[in-house]
């Protein structure tokens, strides 16, 4: 008897209470439970109790805008910004779907400029932001983070960067833990769109040889996660829409080549730090590179637009 | 009854709370998590890791310091390793794919994966005739934290952009090795107690190690 009670309790929490602050979801496995299967024989057994619970345990991270800015600010050649969203046109967003996908975007707008160092670019997208986050109901996330001050108090780009992401940790916490995931699940479906379209821009015309392409490569696994993410919002019609148009996205990065790895798998240690060795790594060519960018180009288009 | 918006508010800035000082030049990620379990949960996370980034994973739970230092948890990666099939259905090949090449090899014509460069591996078969490259996904440990000592964070650098498994187990009051380590902190988790635990990812560039 007590251990059917303990069962209970434990479903129940599993189910209502066991959640994680910001970007994750339960979405049911395709690929990480493949282990040890031919890749053309991708078998997956529902009534599999260890694939059940990895099904129902599996939750997913999106790196966010910054993390992808900060590894690739050390990038040479002109700052361009006209490739990012007006932050003067916020004001004509209402709908709450559209509020959540222009706030990923200028999310995602001020990361890159926090980055690159343009502190007057930053300053305005964290102001935008906090005016959509009100109309969002997470104003509070700036306001603490702000603490009293205004706007202008930051000294650089860099302090906005750190403090914006805190604010976003914040907002997205709040957001996931009030039950309003579907405006999150559209927010990071934002800030990964625009991130894309901003470094493929970045980018411009395919060349093998820029380090900037395999930040787009990457972006493979970010959208894998996206979509994992988002699953768990579904049922909301907006999301889902959203989902399909990733999902034509998503099969372009399916394109991409994995080459296959010279080193052993394993790892080694660094000045005190383990590094990971081996695995594939993805390379794109041409042609998956302009599809991709069409395609995202063509999503953002359809983000920042109002109908 | 305790509601699970109530229990997951007190929960979710716990990844925040797990080590304040940030220091080394470690910034706070936004994959970090926090959420509520009870003893013996086992919870999977996957992780994005870029190239050129170091990251240190910490877990904690702050409302219960009592089972701080007890978390066990595993970092697992899905790799794809190929290998060299014969039509006589034994693969005549070495397990390893991920060596230096040493002999170029064409795929097989049957090779329909959209793996490339297969030319790399070192496998050398028994007969040059209808082979196909055959790839299967495994999952591979790289990090154990229950062989580090209960190490309760790891510091590492991915020599490539990665999808990263966290699989992180709260520590389970049946476990007897649990129960003697809480009673001779003078603690009691009781099984029902639902616990915070956060899991905080942060990053720093890692371009003083060389990458690029």
């Amino acid at each position: 008897m007590q251990g059917k009670k303990l069962n209970f309790a434990r479903l129940f929490i599993l189910s209502l209470v066991l959640s994680f602050s910001a970007c994750t979801s339960e979405k049911s496995e395709s690929t990480e439970n493949q282990v040890k299967v031919e890749v053309s024989q991708k078998v997956e057994d529902p009534s599999n109790p260890k694939q059940k619970e990895m099904r129902s345990t599996m939750k997913y991270s999106v790196p966010t805008p910054s993390e992808l800015f900060a590894i690739i600010k050390n990038h040479e050649g002109p700052i361009e910004t006209s490739f990012l969203h007006d932050a003067d046109l916020h004001a004509q967003y209402v709908a709450k779907q559209d509020q959540a996908l222009v706030f990923g975007v200028y999310v995602a707008d001020l990361a890159y400029s926090s980055a690159f160092s343009d502190n007057t670019k930053s300053v305005k997208y964290f102001s935008t932001l906090g005016k959509i986050g009100e109309e969002l109901g997470i104003a509070a996330a700036f306001d603490e983070v702000l603490d009293g001050g205004t706007y202008d108090q930051f000294e650089n780009s860099d302090s906005v960067g750190i403090i914006s992401s805190e604010a976003f940790y914040n907002a997205y916490a709040y957001l996931e833990e009030n039950k309003r995931g579907d405006i999150l699940a559209l927010i990071v479906a934002g800030g990964f769109v625009e991130s894309l379209h901003i470094v493929t821009n970045m980018v411009g015309d395919y060349d093998a040889g820029n380090p900037l392409i395999d930040r787009v490569s990457d972006q493979k696994y970010t959208i894998d996660n996206l979509l994992g993410f988002m699953d768990k919002y579904k049922e909301n019609s907006e999301v889902w829409q959203v989902m399909e148009k990733l999902n034509e996205l998503k099969q372009l990065f399916e394109g991409i080549a994995m080459e296959e790895s010279a080193d052993e798998v394993g790892t080694e240690d660094v000045d005190g730090a383990t590094m990971i060795l081996g695995g594939g790594e993805l390379k794109i060519d041409a042609t998956s590179f302009e599809k991709i960018k069409a395609k995202t180009s063509e999503l953002r288009s359809s983000f920042v637009s109002v109908v | 009854m305790i509601s699970g918006s109530l229990y997951g508010q007190q929960c979710f800035e716990m990844a925040e709370k797990c080590n304040s000082d940030f220091r080394s030049g470690f910034r706070f990620n936004g994959q970090s998590k926090s959420g509520a379990f009870i003893s013996g949960d086992t919870a999977r996370l996957s992780i994005v890791v870029y190239k050129g980034m170091e990251y240190r994973i910490t877990f904690c739970s702050p409302l219960h310091p009592e089972i701080n230092g007890l978390f066990q948890f595993q970092i697992y990666e899905t790799v794809t390793q190929a290998k060299w099939e014969y039509e006589n259905g034994k693969p005549q090949v070495s397990s390893n794919p991920h060596v230096n090449p040493t002999k170029k090899e064409s795929d097989g014509e049957n090779d329909k994966s959209q793996l490339v460069n297969s030319s790399k591996s070192s496998e050398t078969p028994a007969s040059p005739k209808k082979r196909k490259r055959v790839y299967r996904k495994v999952e591979v440990l790289r990090y154990d934290n229950t062989q580090d000592e209960m190490a309760q964070e790891w510091t590492f650098i991915s020599s490539k952009t990665r999808k990263l498994i966290v699989k992180m187990t709260v520590p389970s009051v049946s476990d007897q090795e649990i129960k003697r380590k809480l009673t001779k902190k003078k603690h009691q988790l009781v099984a029902e107690n639902y616990v915070c635990v956060g899991i905080l990812l942060e990053h720093q560039p890692a371009a003083k190690l060389g990458l690029k």
